[in-house]
């Protein structure tokens, strides 16, 4: 009964740890400058990133270090949207005359090799509808073959990796359809029956917000309930949840699809708060980054990863704005890593957890 | 029951349809047969222990029945569906509950979650989308934990437990998947005097209602249970019949002689 | 035949980066994603005393050697040794090392930062002189052979066959197996495991370091060079299959030709994802190695 009781403080203060989560990110827009409240937005983007890793690393098991590769398609698909709801790539992107032949026809279905798949991108619906669906489908396919073939841990990452990696070169490598190494930089700003979010206002704020508060209520209702269970029971024992019955495969399948499109999610706002899209969002050191967000946060804690996101970048930020602390603030991150890793593997939401749980019954607290 | 001798071996007609048929089950590791041409027939509600020296092939046997190795010749039935090489998962579903020799269980996992997921026969990811879990035990998982003595320790987690008590969850697991076919591999491996003799009485208690396969070191206790046994050597299956007859059978004596498995009894 | 050669050469690079990281693999498990500075640290130790103290290539061979091996020392002292057996953990704590290392070469060590600049070190880039003998080109099968490309292919034979005599002739080398085969039977025995680990991680990192002196011959040293050798490096190792020398050493040759040839007949990107898809096949179909017999 005693556990029970403290269980229930436990629950309360998670709730009362959302809502004020919540809360403050509501009103924070009120105390900031336009600079700040973009700065903020992009970070809350980075949050739902961590919120993906936390998903499919902290409750599955299955540490994916390509993710950027899904934050990238997300953002490359919006930024297509974009690029050709700017008036000046009319009626094809700057950077495709750039690069086309000298005598090919200015029209989209042929100005250079590859370029009619951009014509559903016209429609910004298209855009947004395959920033999500595109990660969705591209890790269907990778994750399929991997775990068909039984790939676990350390191999999974490795493969991950090395797909964001050709990902990487194969955007570098077709400039006239891609940007090459620039990306998509010209963009037009996102306009919704006729209300066009300015990416320096609290309306992309409260986008990103509202999202971030969608994906984590989504998250939470999906893995508390069996999938997360059986999820859990996959992480601790994959041999044992066979014997009972279960297609490993199918879950796990699901679970890094699910944290590929809420990736791919992330992506498009990106794009919004950032105004761009480029291969160095597919870069090893981004999809790592985002893991250790999700670590010093807590990865098996979906507000956890959130808040860790928020605060690696935040301090990062203010640490570039100082000349001091500037050239330090690598050496400070990879301390952090460090540190998280050996000290506290559960993170900011495992102390908290540890603290509730310390004060019920004396147990043993075993680290993982 | 009837003895016919087949070859020298003695072999037991059994009496009701057989419920699982193996037919010359074959498994080689770099050419070496380790399970070499076994017929197995198990019928329904059968106890049945399979005995033999270390290496004789028994777990191999069991890994073999529940999809961990695939064989290299041969079929696995269950009534008339062939479920050699369907997958572990799909042999599960198909009514076959293992228990390994060292528990494997969720052990970051409370006792009740490990069984929730046991218990719970819809195994497909969109099935369970929706599905909410109850924090309390349902009267099955309540009847499953008190079988198993796990009853107090519902809310506890598997790192927990002890030694014995992780081999009692394993089983009521398995019990909560609420197979036709039960395999074990040595439950009484590191159990008291007390402990085997409560396992001993919840395999007697089991058999009937489910079909048992056991495969045990400890000649006491296989005489506590004293069904039907299956001896293998080398991969074979050498004789078959009661504990007596095992006991007397002069090809066993052969292959047994001063083994401490059998002089232990 | 200058393809081939190419590919040889890249093949020799990746075999001395990967060796390392394969006895460290293979004895303790842990993924090191810090090898690929101790490759930046073996080349910007050649940067430094060729600079400062007027060292040739040969002599800097064994003193990037040995302060590789010191780094590698210490991490393994201060960080991995807390993390074994929980693999994906070290490779977050190792990428952390990583970074600070990177950033370290940048700032000077922290002197930096009170206006103290070490000629050598910084975010620039930095080239090192390479003896005359080794500019040179030699004949053969007709083809037209740079000496340095030789030299890079005769010292990963050299390197291998080192470690080759060190892992099978030598007590340490049967210390280091049977830990790398059973950790626990092995140190029952009386063996010290930890150190028998220290001195791997220590030789891992040695040999990267000299890695990094025959890189930093043909190509600019900077902060940011180690990252793509690790990951080609992993990827050697486990497609060579972990724990097998001579499986580092062909896989390391055939991923070098793979990438050379890809790379004439079309172009360097096209080379390296056709690099990433034979990794991610083999990973996938072989994750045991490609030039291993799968035994129970």
């Amino acid at each position: 009964m005693r556990m029970m009781e403290e269980r229930m403080t436990y629950r309360t203060a998670s709730l009362v740890a959302y809502v004020a989560f919540f809360a403050l990110l509501m009103v924070l827009p009120f105390f900031l400058n336009s600079f700040w409240t973009n700065r903020m937005a992009t970070y809350l983007v980075y949050s739902i990133c961590a919120l993906g890793i936390s998903m499919s690393w902290g409750y599955a098991g299955i540490l994916s270090l390509g993710q950027g590769l899904f934050f990238g398609m997300g953002a490359y698909m919006l930024a297509m949207s974009l690029t050709l709801a700017d008036p000046g790539n009319n009626p094809v992107p700057e950077l495709m005359l750039l690069n086309m032949e000298p005598d090919a026809v200015r029209d989209l279905c042929c100005v250079t090799t590859g370029s009619f798949l951009w014509i559903p991108f016209r429609w910004v619906i298209v855009g947004i509808l395959a920033g999500i669906l595109v990660p969705c489908i591209l890790a269907a396919v990778i994750g399929y073959v991997m775990f068909k073939r039984r790939t676990t841990g350390v191999y999974v990452s490795i493969i991950t990796l090395a797909f964001a990696l050709i990902g990487q070169l194969l955007i570098i490598n077709n400039q006239p359809l891609t940007g090459g190494f620039n990306g998509l930089a010209s963009l037009a700003s996102l306009e919704i029956f006729g209300f066009e979010f300015d990416p320096y206002g609290p309306s992309i704020y409260y986008l990103v917000t509202l999202t971030l508060l969608a994906v984590i209520l989504l998250a939470r209702y999906l893995l508390s309930g069996r999938v997360g269970q059986v999820l859990k029971a996959i992480r601790e024992d994959e041999a044992r949840a066979r014997y009972l019955g279960y297609d490993v495969e199918n879950y796990k399948l699901f679970i890094f699809c699910v944290s590929a499109g809420v990736a791919g999610l992330a992506g498009m706002l990106f794009t919004l708060t950032s105004e761009f899209a480029a291969p160095s969002l597919m870069a090893t050191s981004f999809s790592i980054s985002m893991v250790i967000w999700a670590a010093t946060g807590g990865r098996a804690s979906l507000l956890g990863a959130c808040i860790g996101a928020l605060l690696v970048n935040f301090i990062g930020s203010l640490a570039s704005e100082s000349a001091t602390f500037q050239p330090v603030w690598p050496i400070i991150l990879g301390g952090l890593f460090v540190f998280v890793v050996l000290v506290m593997p559960n993170g900011i939401a495992g102390i908290f957890k540890d603290f509730f749980d310390r004060r019920s019954a004396p147990r043993t607290v075993e680290g993982r | 029951m009837l003895m016919t001798a087949i070859d020298g071996k003695q072999v037991v007609q059994p009496l009701s349809p057989p419920i699982l048929r193996t037919r010359n089950l074959t498994v080689r590791f770099d050419e070496f047969p380790a399970v070499h041409g076994v017929n197995l027939d198990v019928a329904d509600g059968e106890l049945r222990v399979v005995i033999g020296a270390n290496g004789a092939g028994k777990s191999t046997l069991l890994d073999l029945l529940c999809g961990k190795t695939l064989p290299s010749e041969g079929e696995v039935w269950l009534r008339d569906e062939n479920i050699t090489s369907i997958g572990e998962a799909a042999i599960a579903r198909s009514g076959i509950g293992r228990k390994f020799q060292t528990p494997t269980v969720f052990k970051e996992m409370t006792v009740l979650e490990n069984l929730q997921v046991a218990s719970n026969r819809r195994v497909r990811v969109f099935e369970n989308l929706f599905q909410r879990i109850s924090a309390r035990a349902n009267d099955k998982e309540v009847a499953v934990a008190e079988r198993t003595g796990l009853l107090d320790s519902l809310n506890r987690k598997a790192s927990e437990l002890s030694h014995g008590q992780l081999q009692w969850l394993e089983l009521a697991m398995v019990l909560s998947q609420e197979p036709k076919i039960i395999l074990l591999d040595e439950p009484a491996a590191g159990m008291t005097a007390a402990e085997t003799d409560k396992t001993a009485g919840l395999l007697l208690d089991l058999a009937g209602d489910h079909t048992v396969l056991v495969i045990e070191h400890d000649m006491a206790f296989v005489r506590q249970i004293c069904r039907t046994i299956t001896v293998m050597h080398q991969g074979s299956v050498l004789a078959e019949g009661t504990a007596e007859e095992i006991e007397h059978n002069p090809a066993v004596i052969e292959a047994y002689l001063g083994s401490a498995t059998l002089s232990h009894a | 035949m200058e393809t081939f050669v190419i590919g040889l050469s890249i093949g020799s690079i990746l075999f001395m980066v990967a060796l390392g990281l394969a006895i460290i693999y293979g004895t303790m498990k842990v993924i090191n994603l810090a090898h690929g500075e101790m490759v930046m640290i073996g080349a910007y130790t050649t940067v430094l005393a060729t600079k400062h103290l007027g060292f040739n290539l040969y002599l800097c061979i064994p003193l990037a050697f040995l302060v590789t091996a010191a780094f590698g020392y210490v991490i393994e002292r201060t960080v991995v040794r807390r993390l074994y057996g929980r693999l994906l953990d070290t490779l977050l704590a190792t990428w952390g090392i990583a970074l600070i290392l990177q950033q370290l070469i940048r700032i000077h060590f922290g002197l930096g930062l009170f206006g103290i600049h070490i000629d050598g070190l910084g975010s620039d880039l930095q080239n090192v002189p390479v003896p005359s003998e080794l500019q040179q080109a030699f004949q053969f099968l007709g083809a037209n052979i740079p000496v340095y490309r030789a030299f890079l292919f005769v010292m990963a034979l050299l390197l291998g066959a080192v470690s080759w005599w060190l892992i099978f002739k030598t007590r340490f080398g049967s210390q280091l197996r049977a830990v790398s085969v059973a950790r626990n039977t092995a140190s029952a025995c009386g063996i010290n495991d930890k150190r028998v680990n220290t001195l791997a991680f220590a030789y891992g990192s040695g040999l990267a370091g000299i890695a990094g002196v025959l890189v930093s011959g043909f190509k600019t040293v900077s902060p940011d060079m180690g990252t793509p050798y690790v990951v080609d490096a992993f990827l050697v190792v486990v497609a060579g299959g972990v724990g097998h020398l001579m499986g580092t050493l062909l896989s390391a040759g055939i991923l070098g030709e793979v990438q050379s040839f890809v790379a004439t007949w079309l172009n360097d990107v096209y080379g390296r994802t056709v690099l990433f898809t034979v990794v991610i096949l083999i990973l996938l179909f072989k994750p045991q190695g490609l030039f291993v017999t799968k035994s129970r």
